[in-house]
C-alpha cells in the first residue's frame, strides 16, 4: 500500500514543557530511514531540546513515537515531520500548525481549585474577571489556529495568558 | 443515582444557558441572581472539561466538579429533567383528500395513509350515492388507514374517494 504520511502531536498531563509526537502514517516505504521534526516558533525560530544544535529534532525510525521537551511555555507552533532517505532528501512531509496550551489551562484548573478551596473568592470581582480573561486568551488563540490558522494571534493570545500565570501573584490574590 | 463526572460537566454546560436565560427574563439586576453566574460556571466547566479530556481519572476532579455543581444551584435539576429529547416532525395534512382507485390496495378497499391516522373520518364516494359514509358501519379504522367493508365496494369503479375529518 502507498505510504501516506501523518502524525498527531499532543502533550500530557503534569508534563507541560514536553511534546508527544505520534506517527500515524499508513502504508509502507523501504526508502523511508529517519524523520525530523521542525517546531517553528511565530517568530521564524526552532524550538529544541536543550543541546540540540541544529533546528531540528532527529526521530529514529525505528520510534513510533518521540518526547520533545523544549516548550518554556504556552506556544502556537508549525510542526513539521520530514521521512527521509539514507542520504537525508525528503521524501515525504507534512506541517501542521497546533496551540500548545498546557501551561496556561493547568494554571486555569489550578485557580478552580483555589476557588473550591476557598469559596469567598466566587465573590472576589478581580479574581474572577482575571480567571475570565485568562480563559478568554486560551480560547481565542485556540480559535486564532482553528478558525483562521493565524499563528502569530495566536501566540499572541498565548503570551497574554502567559503573563497573567507568571505574575499570578498580582491578579489571583487567592486570600480574599 | 450518582452522577458520573461526564454528566457533572454536561449539567455545567447546560447550566449556563439556562442561567444565562434566566437572568435575561428576570429583567433589572437579573431579578437578585448574580449576573456573572453564567459567566463563573463556564469558567470552571472550561478548566475542569480539559483536565477531564487530559486524564478523566483524576483524583480532584470529583471535587471541584462538584463545587461547579453546587454553584449550578437550582439549574442542576433543569438541566437533568428538561433534557431536551426530540420531536418528530408533525407532516400536516388538509383536508379533504381526494383519492382514486390507484391510491388503494390491490383489494381497491383498502387506503393507507399514516397521516390521517387518529382524525375522525367520513367519506363520499362520487358516483355511489349522495351520502356521506361514516365509520364503522361503512368503513373501519386500521392501524395503517382505512377499509371500506360496503359490500362490494372496489374503489376502481368509482371516479373519486372524497375523505374529510370532523370534529366529535
Amino acid at each position: 500500500m502507498a505510504f501516506s504520511p501523518a502524525f498527531t502531536a499532543i502533550q500530557v498531563k503534569s508534563y507541560p514543557s514536553q511534546i508527544v509526537i505520534t506517527d500515524t502514517s499508513s502504508g509502507s516505504d523501504s526508502n523511508i530511514t529517519s524523520r525530523r521534526v521542525y517546531l517553528k516558533t511565530k517568530d521564524n525560530t526552532f524550538l529544541v531540546p536543550s543541546g540540540t544544535s541544529t533546528q531540528y529534532i532527529v526521530w529514529s525510525y525505528a520510534n513510533a513515537s518521540i518526547t520533545i521537551d523544549c516548550l518554556d511555555k504556552d506556544y502556537a507552533l508549525y510542526v513539521t515531520v520530514e521521512w527521509l532517505d539514507v542520504s537525508n532528501n525528503i521524501l515525504y512531509d507534512v506541517i501542521s500548525l497546533l496551540g500548545f496550551t498546557l501551561y496556561n489551562e493547568t494554571f486555569d484548573y489550578t485557580t478552580s481549585q483555589l476557588m473550591v478551596a476557598n469559596p469567598n473568592l466566587i465573590n472576589d470581582n478581580d479574581y474572577i474577571t482575571n480567571k475570565g480573561f485568562l480563559r478568554t486568551y486560551i480560547d481565542a488563540g485556540n480559535q486564532a489556529l482553528t478558525f483562521a490558522s493565524d499563528q502569530y494571534t495566536a501566540q499572541i493570545c498565548y503570551d497574554l495568558g502567559t503573563t497573567l500565570r507568571v505574575n499570578s501573584q498580582y491578579y489571583f490574590n487567592s486570600n480574599a | 443515582m450518582s452522577l458520573t463526572l461526564l454528566q457533572k460537566i454536561e449539567i455545567g454546560a447546560v447550566s449556563e444557558a439556562l442561567s444565562s436565560v434566566d437572568i435575561d427574563k428576570r429583567g433589572l439586576y437579573g431579578g437578585g441572581i448574580d449576573i456573572l453566574l453564567p459567566r463563573k460556571i463556564y469558567l470552571l466547566r472550561k478548566s475542569i472539561q480539559h483536565l477531564y479530556d487530559l486524564d478523566s481519572s483524576d483524583s480532584t476532579l470529583d471535587t471541584t466538579t462538584n463545587y461547579m455543581l453546587a454553584l449550578c444551584g437550582n439549574y442542576t435539576q433543569q438541566a437533568q429533567i428538561g433534557g431536551g429529547g426530540s420531536v418528530s416532525p408533525i407532516t400536516p395534512i388538509r383536508f379533504p383528500i381526494v383519492i382514486m382507485g390507484a391510491n388503494f390496495e390491490a383489494d381497491g378497499i383498502t387506503y393507507n395513509n399514516a397521516n390521517i391516522l387518529g382524525y375522525n373520518l367520513m367519506i363520499f364516494i362520487v358516483g355511489y350515492n349522495q351520502d356521506w359514509h361514516f365509520s364503522p358501519t361503512d368503513f373501519v379504522y386500521t392501524s395503517t388507514g382505512i377499509q371500506i367493508i360496503i359490500p362490494g365496494f372496489n374503489a376502481n369503479n368509482y371516479t373519486e374517494v372524497i375523505i374529510q375529518n370532523f370534529a366529535t
